[in-house]
């Protein structure tokens, strides 16, 4: 039986290319059909400027500057509505130049106590060479391990570990799959990818994070 | 220095989209806070024109994480348990049939099921159209006052229409698919 | 006989698939040749049920396939036929001729860029995709262009020296009468501008799908796809009753059009087009009231005394071990659709005579 168990889960697409913030105001979306009008009529405004917007609706959050945009999922959703989101974007912005897609997956796993907790950064970051050298109690703050796939070309997936800020004794997994846009076809290769590959992405994420709990609760 | 070929999180990921709120404030003045114990809305904000290019670049990247965990203001958290994705096949007086796919656990059969039309939001129901697809969850959502409730439900999704333009494009190419498959 | 024990050279064989996500029926012409009419995957699986048969009786016979015939579009009747295709690198494509018309294309190629999926329409993109790509690297465009299916039109006709005997594969529909009406339904089909995008979803009645007959020197099989009957002159059943080209030779297998459906009823058919008591193959469609109900398959019996079913038309629905989804969905309507891919193989030797032909029933298949 797993000794820990998910609290929190989310999702996000990043972009990364050529954006103008000023156009995602969230009525732009219920004019194209993306949102319902009443989640845009209550969506709370934070920035809006020619270089920065952000904003939160009942779902999503969503932050765009001139070379990145950001949407992500609040704990409230399932993430497949925002992949139809961001697909339906840039649909309708069939043109914006885009270099490349990061599909990620957010997880907060909580511990039953500290002792496993804690074994789980023993064995990714061991304490006993830094005891000694470093005053008080030294601890994992954060993992970052990287690899790159054979294709397509220039992906990637990234994970990072941290100790979670939201869940009591808990451990926070962010999975990073990173895609480059095809010469040629930009925008369009990257919506094919994320189309087809969204939900295998999402799921490997999970899968990713629950085999490293399972490898750290085990004994040895 | 950033590297912005990245396309992990920038934003404090392990608050789910409430980095921005723990952006330390106090470097820059942009006219209303963004702390996280602000609990009403913000109306809409602009930077000064002024700002300086560092504090702005602040304000937009992710900053060291504060020490005290904290619920998300606003979202109240779902724990799915079980996830469908339906189309509606036919649609009857105050009901739809649809088909729908079990994405919890693909290796379970499709199965027809019957929807009241009560069942969908108001702004959702403009949208129950055969070949329309769906959403359809069943699992647990917990209120940021910490309030359980079983959930049962269904949201559709909202996809672009087609321009005139698409349409052309795709009468093009169905001439030119045509031509090299068709003709001599 | 074992199911992987391929047919003999001389041996006619009809074998139909079903339900998985649809309907496929092989036929052996002798001589390790094959046609292939509609495509369906088993359920929880990712290899077409046609692939996965030939692999198992030999690998040769995927070099066998000559012919890829899609009955009509709907989702349930070529869930895979462009991995079928692909796999079945001597065989031709063949449709209807509605679906070869620029309307039908222009349809395919919106789906293709939609953001939703898992249409019968996708599928006939993948089609035309692997037909492109074998265009493109073949200079003779007749090898590779589709053969268009229309009323009394030889597809495929196998008359070599070395053959011992004939095989003819001919289309007994659509009528013009229904090409016209399919086309006035794909134009429905199309999208307005700023239409949300939605699935092109399966729309009844089906009057206009790809009804074969099969000649395997004098061994005959009439595939009756999903036709229905309208009732109509120059439509359906009708039109092909008023050909005069089959009333001599009537076959004595039968594919049951519509999953035994009262409105694909004929009874001029089992009359006109079949010997005395045939034999009769449906495949189950749970989907909507769940075909064939009891009083189909009693007036089904009345036709025939050897009646196959490739499966129970009721499918258990699946249990789940969450007790809080269990407790949601007990008081839903539900049904589950797909089942055991059953498959009944009827074999029957060319040169022989006095050979009666063999049943096999395998995954669940039954006589009714």
């Amino acid at each position: 039986m797993a000794d820990y168990e998910l609290k929190l889960s989310g999702a996000s697409v990043v972009l990364v290319g050529s954006f103008n913030p000023a156009i995602f105001q969230p009525e732009w979306f219920a004019r194209n059909g993306l949102l319902p009008q009443g989640e845009v009529d209550s969506a709370e405004m934070q920035v809006i400027h020619p270089q920065l917007c952000q904003f939160e609706t009942e779902r999503f959050t969503f932050q765009i500057t001139t070379d990145r945009f950001t949407g992500m999922t609040k704990p409230n959703t399932i993430a497949d509505p925002l992949r139809d989101l961001i697909l339906g974007t840039f649909f309708v912005l069939e043109h914006t130049p885009v270099t490349a897609m990061g599909m990620n997956r957010m997880l907060h796993f909580a511990f039953p106590n500290e002792e496993a907790w804690h074994r789980l950064g023993d064995k990714l970051a061991p304490k006993a060479p830094w005891k000694g050298i470093l005053e008080g109690r030294p601890g994992m703050r954060n993992l970052e391990i990287i690899t790159f796939r054979e294709t397509p070309k220039g992906s990637s997936v990234m994970v990072k570990i941290q100790p979670s800020v939201l869940v009591p004794l808990g451990v926070y997994f962010e999975v990073n799959d990173h895609n480059l846009a095809s010469e040629g076809t930009g925008l369009k290769s990257l919506m094919e990818i994320l189309r087809g590959e969204w939900e295998s992405s999402q799921k490997k994420g999970d899968e990713i994070a629950r085999h490293i709990l399972d490898w750290a609760a085990a004994e040895g | 220095m950033q590297d912005t070929s990245s396309t992990g999180q920038l934003l404090k990921a392990d608050t789910l989209g409430e980095s921005y709120r723990q952006v330390d404030t106090s470097k820059f003045k942009i006219g209303h806070e963004l702390s996280a114990g602000t609990r009403q809305s913000l109306p809409q904000t602009t930077l000064p024109q002024e700002m300086p290019a560092n504090e702005r670049e602040f304000l937009t990247y992710v900053t060291r994480p504060t020490p005290k965990p904290h619920r998300p203001r606003s979202a109240s958290i779902l724990r799915p348990r079980q996830i469908w994705e339906g189309t509606v096949v036919e649609c009857e007086n105050g009901s739809f049939l649809a088909r729908v796919t079990d994405k919890t656990n693909p290796a379970n059969t499709d199965e027809l099921v019957t929807f009241e039309l009560e069942e969908v939001s108001p702004e959702d129901k403009k949208l129950v159209q055969p070949g329309a697809s769906f959403y359809w969850t069943i699992g647990v959502e917990s209120s940021p006052a910490g309030q359980i409730q079983n959930i049962d439900r269904v949201i559709f999704r909202r996809l672009p229409g087609w321009s005139a333009s698409s349409v052309r494009a795709a009468e093009r190419e169905a001439k030119e698919i045509a031509q090299l498959l068709f003709s001599e | 006989m074992s199911l992987t024990t391929p047919p003999h050279f001389d041996e006619f064989e009809v074998s139909v698939f079903g339900p998985g996500r649809g309907e496929c029926i092989l036929v052996h012409l002798g001589y390790n040749e094959w046609c292939m009419i509609d495509s369906c995957i088993g359920s929880g699986r990712s290899v077409p049920a046609a692939v996965e048969y030939l692999r198992e009786i030999g690998q040769a016979s995927l070099q066998g396939v000559l012919l890829v015939l899609a009955t009509h579009w709907h989702d349930d009747h070529i869930g895979g036929i462009a991995d079928c295709l692909r796999e079945f690198t001597n065989a031709k494509f063949a449709c209807s001729t509605a679906l070869g018309h620029e309307q039908f294309l222009t349809l395919v190629q919106l789906q293709t860029k939609s953001l939703q999926g898992n249409s019968g329409v996708d599928e006939f993109g993948k089609v035309l995709n692997v037909l492109r790509e074998r265009r493109l690297g073949e200079i003779n465009s007749s090898k590779v262009a589709p053969i268009f299916a229309i009323q009394d039109r030889p597809l495929m006709h196998r008359e070599d020296p070395g053959r011992a005997f004939s095989a003819t594969i001919t289309a007994l529909s659509p009528s013009d009468v229904t090409v016209r009406l399919a086309l006035n339904k794909i134009a429905e089909l199309m999208p307005r501008t700023n239409q949300p995008q939605r699935r092109i979803t399966n729309r009844p009645p089906n009057e206009s799908s790809v009804v074969l007959m099969i000649e395997v020197g004098d061994r005959r099989a009439l595939l009756g796809a999903d036709l229905e009957h309208s009732g109509q002159l120059g439509e359906g059943w009708l039109a092909i009753l008023n050909s005069s080209q089959l009333k001599h030779r009537p076959a004595q297998i039968f594919k049951v059009p519509h999953h035994g459906s009262p409105n694909a009823d004929c009874p001029e058919v089992w009359e006109g087009l079949l010997i005395p008591d045939p034999i009769a193959v449906l495949t189950p469609f749970t989907p909507g009231r769940g075909l064939p109900q009891e009083r189909d398959i009693s007036r089904l019996k009345t036709r025939t005394t050897n009646l196959l079913c490739t499966a129970e038309p009721k499918v258990r629905l699946p249990k789940r071990d969450d007790k809080v989804v269990e407790k949601k969905l007990k008081n839903r309507k539900r049904i589950a659709v797909d089942g055991k891919l059953g498959h009944v193989r009827v074999r029957w030797p060319v040169n022989d005579e006095t050979a009666a032909p063999s049943i096999e029933l395998f995954n669940g298949a039954y006589q009714v």
